[in-house]
């Protein structure tokens, strides 16, 4: 049937409207429910009628799904609460009585264990639904080692399980309060807001919980309620009222103490909880205290949960090691930071820290210091204080050791005994104060020195204006003698900033740290701004400094204005025939090369080398202008051999300068072998890639990197010479040096993990280069303005990536980086070309194609699996079909039509193609398919019969322009040349070939589908007489 | 929708020529078309914490920032490129919360999120909703299953057209822009999907 309708609707349909058209229409006033009309409608249209009606029910059907939205759309959204269980329901041997608390974790239900008949606590995890069964397995295992804890002061878990997709954890119950309601209890009490409310907190959740919260605690423990004596948040509340505030602090104490204890219990079994806060602290009316939760905030770090608002109360409690990194192994000091807030809070009844958003929290755990407990409250005893503070000091090497060790403090401050903890000294805070800060320090001071200095320096412009006078003339020279002073001092300061950013590795420093580095370079080019006029050399010369060291961050796009005003300032102050303008010159093309203005760091460069040869000068800023113009010269221009010249020259100067064994040397060597390398002179690029990183080696650059770029360029060397295995170990000690310098993500290594892949696909080590091919994609493109990879390969590499968030499902994703390429491509022809090699693979060239004249391969589908490869015999217009098998069956799936161009083609109607899944390609000489890329669409595992098998006759290697098209069918739909033979039509137009379209009008092939008698693995046959048939090769080469 | 196609291109004239009445009637007028998109399009995950309401306000925010960009060229139709912005922000929001430390390629799995992964499951609850009458709610959850099993069945650009039609109510036209194509290839499509669903809700489909 359905072929019938298809077909019919390709001829045309005899009512002057095509069949598809009108059921459009059809849908339309279905929708919008006019019977009348409807008839009206289908009898209008008599000769499509019956046709129309078949689809009646199915587009009544569809069409419902619109109306409802409109309707109603609360119905559509679903029900928050609908994932809540109402009591009576049950769950595995479990029955729920009622809800009893609601989370960021979960709901928690009162619920009876039929079984035992015994109350329990259940948990009931929404967000394990989203876990991958690895992840879910882990979090079994942490609960399974939780359930292994018995301590008076841990609430036993009974188990964890699962039943009808919903996870939980069940619990022993227990009557009591959280330390959280006994907080927001005290400060009520003391007239104090609520510690949760944040500008932040905008969600209707968080409102809820809140809500929840109040209604519980009241309807529990009514405000001044007798029968509450018992509770101990009520007994904590009469020792405040009764102005006792010893006995609560000494309350206090006891609580913390077996908070404490229970920690250290599970701390010697392995077992962290990781998320200690007052809200996980509950006690019961004996005045027991229980940890709850232990190990679920494993859970949150397994789904790598953003934080939204209110997660923020949670943040408030996290250690500054954890708030520095997301991903810190983090050990059992964490827990005892978190009871020190947690005893801050309960002390204070304030949070240790507050702050309106996430990043502000995190900054202030790492980098402040909370305010003292004395300070907001002088009745809070010493010793509480310095076992507050001591539990949470941001290093964890001085925090108590183990949570027993800050228990028996508590118990020593109980005893009234002297704690062993003792409170920090005022040089103790200030060392550990400018050890945190050292760099802000130091451009605090920079700043500082700036200022008096431009202050001198006006004021001896000032004077000399006014100078009339001996007196004012003296005081112009003591200013200038006074200013020169400064300037000196400065000087001295500025060389002083310069080493210290020069010589610090960006890569090498820890996370917090660099946050730090990043911070003290913004803060100090904003403190410019203000401090500077835009007069000095100075500036410049910090400027300078400035955008030198965020090019060493890799972060392009700040160095760029920095460095574009030292240019200016340079030029203003020293004119245009000087090597200090000469030098901001190249470190400004410098930065430009990297965020792909190529063309005018070419300009500049060229500038700056006339300078330095106009003065005769031989400088390291001569070498370096000429190793930047020769970067250029190579990777964007292509130009080779002037590439090799230009370096070949700063090698000569860097040898005149410098000893042999000069780190500049080592790199420009480096450069020379790649270049060589790149025009087929192996042997001595090779020799001199060896003898470039036998240099570095010994030079020890400050950044290892260099290194790590000649063992590249070495490795590459050898997979050109064919030797893999060598190739191999370079680029793996490339990869090696590269993560010691910045770690797994050093977005420098993507370009060699690409490299490594591409030699270990040729070893035969497909799985492994997949996982690095992926990971190199991956460093590069999230570098994107960050490396020194040529655009042609990043737009290649970003076209392969492309592919790959494609077929992985990442549609949009994809989307997104597709139109990031043709902004790349940035309308030069030859980088259009290059883009349209990947245009092709489009999910949006579904219908449409480029031309791509140039020469190249298609390899954008990259090296997953063993790709089927053809070689293109010759010129001709070629149907390949090719049977697959999926979940087991054979389907014939893939229809591929290759045509030489010009070729014959037929008319279509105005239609783009109907290819489904189709895909055009366009191709020299040879088309690479891989199965790999169908099979995440087809959810099984394809294997396509490679057809034909690699050719053993004489293949000739015809120059080739092709267009395809790849079409998914359906079992017992044999593939329709016309449609192709359409597509190709407006592939044609497209391309702007209309005669070549017209010529082709005339051998549309017939729409009656030739049935195909067997499944044969492919059949490759020209559709043009003039074209050698494959077949008849074949024929030739096999008997 | 409710409005001609020559009123609505008018109100764009008007709104070219800076006219903020016409920008606001623009705007609402495809409110409700958006919201219905963008709760489509949504991980049921992301509805628990994100109000689709919030993801329209800052889509309609945007709008009004690029919209003299836009109006100078117009190189799509209004309402197709409206949805392109909201598309965006979706995109941008998956990313935030649910993608955020998941992107790493190495991984074997299927991605964290995939917009039109979800959205057939979403059908099903869309339809549940439509089918009110009480004597098709007997038979709702059958055809809610079988349409879903259809749905699930086809094509993704297939069931993206029949997505784009029916619940987020796109005219041909307007889903020849959001794809990039012709509107022949649409209605060809269409037709081709429907009967795809029909035959599924014949019982007679099976895994092409």
């Amino acid at each position: 049937m359905i072929r019938d309708t298809q077909q019919t609707a390709a001829h045309g349909p005899p009512s002057g409207q095509p069949y598809e058209v009108l059921l459009d229409q059809l849908a339309e006033i279905v929708r919008g429910g006019d019977d009348e009309k409807l008839e009206t409608f289908l009898s209008t249209h008599r000769d499509q009628q019956q046709q129309l009606r078949q689809m009646l029910p199915t587009v009544r059907v569809m069409a419902q799904m619109g109306v409802v939205g409109e309707a109603d759309n609360a119905e559509v959204a679903p029900d928050h609460d609908a994932m809540r269980w109402a009591g009576g329901k049950t769950l595995g041997d479990f029955r729920i009585i009622r809800e009893i608390g609601y989370g960021g974790m979960g709901v928690v239900y009162l619920a009876e264990q039929v079984s035992l008949h015994r109350q329990v606590a259940l948990k009931i995890l929404p967000l394990a639904a989203v876990m991958d069964p690895r992840q879910l397995q882990r979090f079994k295992n942490e609960v399974q080692a939780v359930a292994l804890l018995q301590h008076a002061n841990i609430v036993p878990v009974y188990s964890v399980g699962s039943e009808r997709g919903v996870h939980y954890y069940a619990m022993q119950y227990i009557a009591g309060h959280t330390l959280a309601d006994v907080i927001a209890h005290l400060r009520r009490l003391a007239g104090i807001g609520p510690v949760e409310e944040h500008a932040t907190d905008r969600s209707s959740k968080r409102s809820e919980i809140n809500a929840a919260l109040t209604r519980d605690f009241q309807s529990a423990v009514p405000l001044g309620s007798p029968t509450a004596e018992t509770q101990p948040m009520a007994a904590l509340s009469t020792a405040i009222s009764e102005g006792s505030q010893s006995e609560r602090f000494r309350s206090v104490a006891r609580l913390m103490i077996q908070a404490a204890e229970a920690l250290d219990h599970a701390h010697t079994r392995g077992v962290l909880h990781r998320d200690v806060k007052p809200g996980n602290l509950m006690v019961d009316a004996t005045g027991n205290l229980w940890i709850l939760d232990f190990g679920l905030a494993r859970l949150e770090g397994d789904l790598g949960m953003t934080m939204t608002g209110d997660m923020v109360g949670t943040l408030r409690y996290m250690s500054p090691e954890q708030a520095l990194t997301k991903r810190v192994v983090v050990d059992h000091r964490t827990d005892i930071y978190s009871l020190g807030a947690t005893l801050y809070e309960l002390l204070t009844l304030r949070a240790a820290y507050e702050a309106s958003d996430r990043q502000e929290m995190l900054k202030r755990i790492a980098f402040e210091d909370p305010r003292g407990l004395r300070k907001i409250d002088a009745a809070i005893p010493a010793e509480l204080e310095t076992i507050t503070q001591k539990a949470m000091e941001k290093s964890p090497t001085d925090r108590y050791e183990t949570a027993q060790n800050m228990a028996d403090d508590l118990r020593r401050y109980l005893d009234n005994q002297p704690i062993l903890a003792k409170p920090p000294s005022l040089v103790d805070r200030t060392i550990k104060w400018s050890r945190r800060h050292r760099s802000l320090v130091a451009a605090a001071t920079v700043i500082m020195v700036l200022a008096v200095m431009t202050l001198s320096i006006g004021t001896v412009l000032f004077s000399r204006e006014q100078g009339k006078t001996l007196a004012a003339l003296k005081e112009a020279k003591a200013n200038a003698e006074r200013s020169r002073a400064e300037a000196a001092k400065a000087n001295s300061v500025i060389g002083l900033f310069d080493e210290m950013l020069g010589s610090a590795n960006p890569f090498k420093v820890a996370k917090g740290a660099d946050y730090t580095y990043r911070q003290l370079l913004d803060q100090f080019a904003t403190g410019l701004d203000q401090q500077l006029g835009d007069q000095s050399e100075v500036e410049a010369t910090i400027r300078l400094t400035i955008g030198k060291a965020y090019q060493s961050l890799d972060l392009y796009d700040r160095a760029e204005p920095q460095l574009k005003t030292a240019v200016d300032l340079r030029r203003r102050a020293f004119g245009e025939d000087h090597e200090k303008f000469a030098e901001s010159l190249v470190a400004y093309a410098d930065t430009l090369r990297n965020t792909v203005q190529v063309t005018k760091a070419e300009v500049l460069i060229q500038e700056a080398i006339a300078i330095y040869r106009r003065r005769g000068s031989e400088t390291d800023g001569f070498v370096h202008a000429l190793i930047v113009h020769g970067w250029i010269t190579g990777w964007r221009l292509d130009n080779l051999e002037k590439a090799e010249a230009i370096y070949r020259e700063a090698l000569q100067v860097a040898r005149r300068l410098h000893p042999e064994e000069h780190f500049l040397v080592g790199r420009i060597l480096s450069n020379i072998a790649y270049f060589l390398n790149k025009r087929g002179d192996h042997t001595e690029a090779e020799r001199l890639a060896k003898n470039a990183l036998a240099i570095l080696r010994k030079a020890k650059p400050a950044d290892n990197s260099s290194i790590a770029y000649a063992l590249d360029n070495l490795g590459q060397i050898r997979e050109a010479q064919g030797d893999h295995s060598e190739a191999e170990a370079s680029l793996r000690e490339a990869v090696e040096v590269f993560r010691k310098v910045g770690g797994d993500k050093n977005p420098r290594m993507g370009f060699t993990l690409l490299a490594l892949a591409d030699v270990l696909e040729a070893r035969g080590k497909h799985a492994e280069a997949d996982g690095l091919r992926r990971a190199g994609m991956m460093l590069t493109l999230e570098g994107w303005r960050k490396v020194n990879v040529s655009y042609k390969v990043r737009i290649q590499i970003a076209g392969e990536y492309q592919l790959y968030l494609r077929f992985d499902g990442h549609d949009s994703a994809s989307r997104t980086l597709y139109a990031r390429i043709m902004e790349l491509a940035n309308g030069t022809p030859e980088s259009v070309g290059h883009v349209f090699e990947y245009v092709g693979s489009h999910p949006d060239a579904n219908f449409r194609t480029y031309p791509w004249e140039g020469s190249g391969r298609l390899n954008g589908w990259g090296g997953r699996r063993s790709p089927a490869v053809w070689t293109i015999p010759s010129a001709g217009d070629y149907t390949i079909q090719l049977t697959g098998e999926r979940d087991g069956a054979a389907v014939d799936a893939l229809v591929l039509q290759l045509s030489s161009l010009p070729a014959p083609k037929a008319d279509g109607p105005d239609e783009s193609p109907t290819a489904e899944d189709g895909i055009f390609m366009e191709s020299e000489g040879r088309i690479v398919v891989e199965a790999e890329h169908f099979t995440n669409r087809s959810q099984g595992d394809a294997s396509w019969r490679k057809v034909p098998e690699e050719d053993s006759g004489d293949v000739k290697h015809l120059h080739f322009r092709g267009s395809g098209y790849i079409q998914f069918l359906p079992d017992q739909s044999p593939h329709n040349p016309a449609e192709v033979h359409d597509a190709r039509g407006q592939l044609l137009d497209e391309l702007g070939r209309h005669e070549e379209r017209q010529k082709s009008r005339s051998t549309r092939p017939s729409l009656t589908t030739p049935k195909r008698s067997s499944l044969i693995p492919t059949v490759l046959s020209p559709t043009t007489s003039d074209s050698t048939s494959i077949s008849e090769r074949k024929t030739g080469t096999k008997p | 929708m409710g409005l001609s196609e020559a009123d609505h291109d008018e109100l764009v004239r008007r709104a070219a020529s800076g006219d903020d009445a016409a920008i606001e009637d623009l705007m609402q007028i495809h409110r409700e078309r958006l919201k219905q998109m963008v709760r489509l399009r949504m991980d049921p995950r992301l509805l628990a914490r994100v109000d689709p309401s919030d993801v329209i306000q800052e889509t309609l925010t945007q709008a009004s920032q690029s919209l003299p960009q836009y109006l100078e060229s117009q190189p799509i139709p209004f309402y197709p490129w409206l949805r392109r912005i909201a598309w965006q922000q979706l995109v941008h929001i998956h990313r935030q919360h649910l993608d955020a430390e998941k992107r790493t390629v190495r991984r074997e799995q299927r991605p964290a999120w995939s917009v039109s992964d979800h959205s057939s499951m979403q059908i099903a609850q869309v339809i549940a909703g439509g089918l009110s009458t009480p004597s098709a709610a007997a038979s709702r959850k059958e055809i809610c299953q079988r349409v879903r099993t259809a749905l699930e069945q086809l094509s993704e650009t297939d069931r993206e057209v029949l997505l784009q039609r029916y619940v987020e109510q796109l005219s041909v036209k307007e889903i020849a822009a959001v794809l990039e194509t012709t509107e022949g290839a649409i209605y060809k499509r269409h037709a081709r999907a429907l009967e795809k669903v029909q035959l599924a809700l014949e019982g007679g489909f099976h895994d092409p």
